[in-house]
């Protein structure tokens, strides 16, 4: 059973950028919460506790105890997930959230990371590893998410693949992925191109590429 | 050197550099990563300069993927040549990067040799660059 960690959201009346920068300034994210039971109501978290909350174990599929804070005091308590998250691409901080409420008795579709387990045989031999799949949809109660879904690799060799059908999935837990599709397979080495050979290349370079549309031909010259 | 294979017209204007990368500013597919803090147009010699720092850092182990592609053309008119009689002929191929654009992902090295590898290629590059890495490896 997944730990529930808990966070506190204030209802939030105002909409528009110019009000989320102001919120966003104030070290607070402007957030969302819907459900397939709930009307969408406009919230604002903090966005320290907001970053605490997901940063236990569980991740982003933590579940969060939401207090709501209402405008005459009243507090409303709700189970929620993240359902997505908005970040700043430099400065990582949260611009917006979503926030999905559920029902602990209703089976919900979370994205849940994959972990390689061991030392591939093909990487003591010089091959790389390479991660295909590094999530997978799984869908079970909330309750039930794993924080992650293990695949031993250690059986594998140069040129081998693991696939979504290795993986050995918790009780109660269903994966929604192609089980034929690969999550992670060893490569042979890749060679570089040597010296000799890259210098042959600018003749090739140094031309034009094709247009995909022949140029117009040019007037002809006007008659005086 | 990259450039397009096909293109649909052979010069295009300059454009604008504002914003930050809306796409392309996650890793998709290695386990470590190169991303710009600011913008500019990386020309193809500066891409393909940073590639060969990586690879010949990292040797035979672990892969590479460049996530830019120079496909926009700039044009240049020739030394001593007066204004006017047109717009210029297209001397290089850049990529328009935005601040929090992956130019570099690297898969199958350990993170401090990924760390290093980064460090020798931002070091060919006219902007400011950061080593990243997945939650798990960080």
């Amino acid at each position: 059973m997944q730990q529930q960690v808990e966070l506190t959201a204030q209802i939030r009346r105002t909409s528009r950028k110019r009000e989320a920068r102001r919120l966003r300034r104030q070290g607070l994210v402007p957030a969302i919460l819907y459900g397939p039971h709930t009307a969408p109501v406009s919230l604002t978290l903090n966005r320290h506790a907001l970053r605490q909350a997901l940063s236990t174990a569980a991740g982003e599929n933590a579940l969060i105890n939401l207090q709501i804070e209402g405008d005459g005091g009243q507090v409303e308590t709700r189970t929620v997930l993240v359902k997505e998250l908005q970040v700043q691409p430099v400065a990582r901080t949260y611009l917006h959230a979503d926030l999905y409420e559920i029902r602990m008795t209703e089976q919900i579709t979370v994205e849940v990371p994959i972990h390689l387990v061991g030392r591939a045989e093909g990487v003591k031999l010089g091959g790389i590893l390479e991660q295909i799949l590094r999530t997978a949809e799984v869908r079970c109660l909330p309750g039930n998410i794993p924080q992650h879904l293990e695949v031993d690799i250690s059986a594998l060799k140069i040129g081998g693949s693991v696939h979504v059908g290795d993986i050995v999935l918790p009780e109660g837990v269903e994966i929604l992925e192609d089980l034929k599709a690969s999550v992670a397979t060893v490569v042979a080495p890749t060679v570089e191109v040597k010296p000799a050979e890259a210098a042959a290349a600018p003749a090739e370079a140094a031309a034009e590429p094709e247009l995909v549309r022949k140029e117009r031909a040019k007037p002809e010259e006007e008659e005086e | 050197m990259l450039m397009p294979k096909k293109v649909k017209f052979r010069k295009q204007q300059r454009g604008r550099m504002t914003g930050l990368a809306a796409r392309g500013n996650t890793l998709g597919f290695g386990d470590y990563g190169l991303q710009a803090l600011e913008c500019c147009w990386l020309t193809a010699r500066q891409i393909e300069a940073a590639r060969i720092a990586v690879t010949r850092f990292i040797k035979r182990g672990g892969k590479v993927w460049v996530t830019v592609f120079p496909d926009k053309p700039v044009t240049k008119k020739p030394a001593e040549t007066r204004m006017g009689k047109g717009k210029g002929n297209p001397e290089e191929w850049v990529a328009v990067v935005r601040p929090g654009r992956i130019l570099f992902e690297l898969e199958g090295i350990p993170g401090d040799v990924a760390r290093e590898a980064c460090r020798l290629a931002a070091h060919k590059l006219p902007i400011a660059a950061r080593f990243v890495a997945r939650e798990e490896h960080a």
